[in-house]
């Protein structure tokens, strides 16, 4: 009888080859990102001092007035960025200001917070489609600034 | 499965680079060049001729599976010569059944009688038959005990240092130079009958 | 009468086994004690004549039925490799044959199964969150606005704790409980 290299039963054998099909679709990708990065302005007043800044989007602007105290909104920069795939990409959001957004194995990301030059902060999270990543702090004159990062598409 | 007349002019170092890569053949034409060598060693140590076949057949099986990790270190001879040694001794330890030695192999390792013997003048013996001499020593070694004729063997016929025989024995250094003092000194004790009977 | 430690040093220095220094006190010996002299004879024949007599032994079986008998063992410990190709057509007759239907259904179900779950049951990595701020003045801490779908990092300057929260929104969720960084 001539000897067999498989010896598992002959079921078992199906079910693998049926999980090793279906690995790719269910297993995390390694994917190229396309992002959308604001830089917003959070003021109780209802204009800046600078009148260059318009108003952030009203969809925006109301998910951030229900989580925080200011009234409004104001868009300073937003920027349509790709990252791919296991790769880091450094964006400029503001003279002051720079995130760098590393792919990681599965939905995670790397974000790296700096200002003037300086890291700020250093977050390792999963990115998707149905949460957006706000990294914020206050600032002088009772304003503050928000960094959102949109996960618009992943490859 | 006769062999191919032209790796009989291969070198060892090329039949094995082709049997590495599952050549039987060139496997085949090492088995021819080196087997006498691995069964006279063999026999030397297990002193039974069936044994030594068997055992032979063994290191070329284990020789054939191990090719791989052969790096060329060391000849193939030599390699293949340690694993028949090393083959050879662990067929002598699960031979050893007795747990206790007997008094008679006790007094054998720490030399006995021998340590009494008074010291042979014997010189190398001239005018005997090279063959003759050969079938005395092997008639010698046979009489000796399985630790004597295998210290004598991995000393004179393999060449190793005192550390590599204590290695392979899974002994001490002292045990190894006693071990061989004490076989020398019986052999010697053996082989000076030859003078007596010739001369 | 020589010291069996004696005796044992006058072997090793026939085998060469011993230290300059050392050969050289064993050479004295030999050249001032007969005995020690004699017995380094004794052993230099012994190692000599089996050296340069070592007994030569042809194995008593031709090289056809020793190669033979070796042949076979190598070729029953290889396993025999499955060309892929009948491999494949034994898992199709499994796949496709009707006494199998229960077990092979049981495992399309189970494979789909899995499939459509994935999106379901998130692996753990979906909620681990890691936060360094490096810096001494400021800290950080988070929260998820789950109705807002939005993860919010927080940094604040050390010297400022203990002012007015910024958040209007208080997490109430233990999933969204925060960490002071």
């Amino acid at each position: 009888m001539k000897k067999r290299v498989f010896k598992y039963c002959r079921f078992f054998q199906v079910f693998l080859i049926a999980i090793a099909l279906m690995l790719p679709a269910i297993c995390a990708k390694a994917a190229n990102l396309k992002l959308e990065i604001y830089l917003v302005w959070g003021s109780n007043e209802e204009k800046l001092p600078d009148p260059k800044y318009k108003k952030l989007n009203e969809d925006l602007a109301k998910k951030l007035q229900k989580i925080f105290k200011w009234k409004h909104y104001f868009q300073i920069n937003k920027q349509n960025a790709e990252v791919p795939s296991r790769a880091t990409k450094r964006f400029k959001v503001s003279d002051k200001c720079d995130v760098e957004i590393t792919e990681m194995p599965g939905p995670q990301v790397e974000v790296k917070l700096y200002g003037e030059g300086k890291l700020i902060n250093r977050t390792i999270k999963a990115l998707t489609k149905d949460e957006m990543l706000t990294i914020a702090g206050e600032d002088k004159n009772e304003t503050a600034w928000f960094v959102i990062i949109k996960l618009l598409q992943e490859n | 499965m006769g062999l191919d007349k032209k790796y009989s002019e291969l070198k060892d170092d090329v039949l094995v680079k082709a049997a590495k890569k599952g050549d039987t053949a060139a496997f085949e034409e090492l088995v021819s060049r080196h087997r006498d060598k691995v069964y006279a060693r063999l026999l030397t140590i297990v002193k039974n001729e069936d044994v030594a076949i068997d055992l032979a057949q063994e290191v070329w099986i284990k020789t054939w599976q191990r090719l791989k990790q052969f790096q060329g270190d060391s000849t193939f001879a030599t390699w293949i010569t340690r694993i028949a040694i090393n083959i050879g001794l662990d067929y002598l330890r699960k031979q050893k059944r007795r747990k206790i030695e007997s008094i008679e192999e006790q007094i054998e390792e720490s030399g006995g009688i021998e340590r009494q013997m008074p010291i042979e003048t014997v010189n190398p013996t001239q005018g005997l038959e090279r063959e003759e001499l050969r079938a005395r020593i092997d008639r010698a070694m046979k009489q000796l005990s399985d630790e004597h004729r295998t210290v004598l063997v991995l000393h004179e016929f393999e060449g190793l240092e005192y550390k590599e025989i204590a290695k392979l024995m899974k002994c001490s250094v002292g045990t190894v130079m006693s071990r061989l003092f004490y076989a020398r000194k019986r052999l010697a004790h053996l082989l000076a009958g030859l003078k007596r009977e010739w001369f | 009468m020589m010291t069996l430690e004696q005796q044992l040093k006058i072997q090793a220095y026939v085998d060469g086994e011993l230290s300059r220094a050392e050969a050289k006190k064993v050479e004295a010996l030999i050249a001032a004690d007969p005995e020690a002299r004699g017995l380094y004879e004794e052993l230099k024949f012994a190692a000599t004549v089996l050296r340069e007599h070592e007994p030569e032994f042809k194995m008593p079986v031709s090289q056809e039925l020793f190669w033979n008998r070796i042949y076979e063992q190598i070729k029953q410990s290889e396993p025999e490799p499955i060309p892929v190709l009948d491999y494949l057509k034994y898992l199709v007759g499994v796949v496709f044959s009707r006494k199998n239907w229960v077990p092979v259904t049981a495992t399309f179900i189970a494979s789909v199964g899995i499939f459509l779950l994935k999106d379901v049951i998130k692996p753990i990595e979906d909620y681990l969150v890691v936060v360094e701020t490096p810096s001494d003045e400021v800290g950080s801490y988070s929260f998820r606005a789950q109705s807002e779908k939005m993860f919010v990092l927080w940094i604040y300057n050390k010297e400022n704790v203990g002012g007015e929260g910024a958040t209007k929104v208080e997490p109430t969720n233990i999933e969204d409980e925060i960490l002071m960084q």
